[in-house]
């Protein structure tokens, strides 16, 4: 290790060039930028992170070397979960998406969006980036999603390690859910007719044995591979589960989290629990999705690590929206790329810079012809705008995008050229 | 870089291709990008040190002028932006103290970092290990020989965005 990075590395500060924000003066810039929330969280830790992390860990847990069954000729493994089946668990996901209505669920995934996640997420498409509201609909929805999302695979596993004695398992489990569902019908046959009777009796056994037998045999393997000596090629094996409740958790603590953390006016009490919820959501990571999506360093980053300082910026900053962009982050569209659509890219921003110039003459003409008409009307009764109106009434044409850049228009502009300045001097 | 230039690296918010770039050694590009960013900012801060060191009349919304004071506000940024603002590498906290290794750990809360105090420790150690121009002294070991002299001169392949 060198001695210039080491030293950079022990101050998180690069030695070279000069930082321009020291020059600022009672400025501290470290402690005042306050994370924004869609980068930061939305798209940044749930989108980019936990998204990727939960799909990865199903992938994980069912195409594993455990269930492995042997290798091909070309020397390939075998995975006993194949990726069509893995394909078709991503189809079914898309397609639970895509059944989300509004006559039940308030909101509407369209089938579009559906794929859009498909590709963004399963295809691994890097042009396909989601916004933030599309990431909000998954926040609310992928819970109610996952559950039991992989269990026809998960019930494959149990088949396949009980192959030796399949015939003998298939009949145990076929007498026991019999014995249960016969029992039950009989005792209901004094109160209602044959037939409802039977057909109560067989939808119990269908039950029964997809899925009490399932769970009773993956409870023998379970117990097997507890009890597994060294040497035992079950010695030390994860055990066989459906990893849909710890998964539902984690991102049922993640949209918690996130509710929390917009609260309006937060109290002391709210802050506390905030807190507490961040490293909660923290462990939770770590715990219901160790390896994240296969990196080394899993869940020690700066995003993950971000939510700890959450309450800090709510204290220091207030509501989470007073630092948002997601709003006018969509300025940049309108203000920007729209009008630079319009030149044919020679000093593109040069354009943009004087179109908004322009406008603001425009603007302010509009407000003296205003002005005027209204002084021709000077009898008219004038209402006062209500605080709403006046509200609407507000100049927001003024990008934040282009908020750093008119310190130096006025320079561009040669400085008193620019008329749209509110400097007023006083006589 | 010329007050008048300045605007041209803000506006562009440039992004230093590699493949669009004759040096392609990733430390240089970014240590061209950081300077770019932050000779250009320099205009932006001395104009804003200017601006809130004395009083001025302002007409408001309710179109009546009050005598006022400017200051800086919260920069509002995300992760690639806090980096360059702060010079802080993108896998490092730059709120805390926290080490990389443990930065998922929950049970110990680090102390904040200041600008201040950074830009003391950071005068410190430029003083020892860079010379006047910037460039690493000799016996300090950087871990590529690239010179950090800034220099201005503009290829046209340093905008291709």
């Amino acid at each position: 290790m060198t001695q210039v990075l080491e030293e950079q590395r022990r101050l998180k500060h690069k030695l070279t060039p000069e930082n321009a924000y020291f020059k600022a003066k009672n400025f501290d810039h470290i402690a005042s930028a306050p994370k924004e929330e869609l980068h930061q969280f939305l798209i940044g830790l749930y989108g980019e992170h936990i998204l990727p992390a939960t799909l990865h860990e199903i992938e994980r847990l069912l195409r594993n070397d455990m269930y492995s069954m042997g290798v091909d000729a070309k020397g390939n493994q075998k995975y006993l979960i194949t990726k069509t089946m893995m394909a078709n668990i991503w189809a079914r996901l898309r397609d639970r998406l895509a059944s989300i209505e509004s006559s039940t669920s308030m909101i509407e995934v369209t089938s579009d969006y559906a794929a859009h996640f498909f590709d963004m997420y399963v295809k691994n498409h890097d042009g396909k980036h989601m916004t933030g509201d599309r990431i909000k609909i998954l926040l609310l929805n992928l819970p109610f999603m996952l559950r039991d999302l992989i269990l026809p695979e998960v019930i494959c596993i149990p088949h396949t390690f009980m192959k030796s004695f399949a015939f003998i398992s298939y009949m145990i489990s076929y007498a026991m859910s019999y014995t249960i569902s016969y029992t039950i019908s009989y005792l209901m046959s004094y109160t209602m007719s044959c037939t409802m009777s039977y057909a109560i009796s067989y939808t119990i056994f269908c039950f029964l044995f997809d899925n009490v037998v399932f769970v009773w045999k993956v409870h023998i393997i379970n117990t097997a591979i507890t009890k597994a000596k060294p040497g035992s090629p079950l010695h030390q094996k994860p055990f066989v589960n459906d990893p849909s409740e710890r998964l539902i958790e984690t991102h049922v603590a993640a949209l918690k989290w996130h509710m929390q953390s917009r609260k309006f006016e937060m109290t002391g009490t709210t802050l506390n629990k905030l807190q507490d919820m961040s490293v909660s959501l923290l462990e939770l990571l770590k715990q219901n999705l160790p390896v994240k999506s296969g990196e080394a360093d899993a869940w020690k980053f700066e995003k993950a690590h971000s939510i700890l300082h959450k309450v800090r910026e709510l204290i220091l900053f207030g509501w989470s929206e007073n630092t948002s962009t997601q709003g006018p982050e969509h300025c940049h569209i309108d203000f920007c790329k729209k009008v630079a659509n319009c030149t044919n890219n020679k000093d593109v921003f040069l354009c943009i810079l004087r179109h908004h110039v322009r406008e603001g003459h425009l603007q302010y003409l509009q407000k003296l012809q205003a002005d005027l008409a209204c002084e021709d009307n000077s009898e008219e009764v004038v209402i006062a705008p209500s605080a709403a109106e006046s509200w609407l009434a507000r100049n927001d044409s003024i990008s934040c995008e282009l908020g750093i850049r008119y310190p130096v228009l006025q320079a561009i502009l040669s400085g008193r050229k620019n008329h749209q300045s509110l400097m007023v001097r006083v006589v | 870089m010329s007050k008048a230039f300045a605007w041209r690296p803000l506006a562009l918010l440039p992004i230093l291709k590699a493949s669009a770039c004759i040096e392609t050694d990733r430390d240089w590009l970014v240590n061209r990008r950081l300077d770019l960013y932050h000779r250009s900012m320099d205009h932006v801060i001395a104009d804003l040190n200017e601006l809130c060191s004395k009083d001025m009349h302002l007409r408001f919304a309710d179109d009546r002028i009050r005598l006022s004071r400017a200051f800086y506000h919260v920069l509002v940024l995300d992760g690639a932006e806090v980096a360059a603002a702060t010079m802080c590498d993108t896998r490092q906290c730059p709120v805390c103290t926290c080490p990389h290794d443990e930065l998922d750990r929950t049970d110990v809360a680090y102390p904040y970092r200041h600008s201040e105090e950074v830009k003391a420790k950071v005068e410190a150690a430029r003083r020892e290990h860079l010379d006047e121009e910037g460039r690493v002294k000799d016996g300090h070991k950087s871990k590529v020989s690239i010179s950090y002299t800034t220099s201005y001169t503009m290829s046209r392949a340093y905008f291709v965005s």
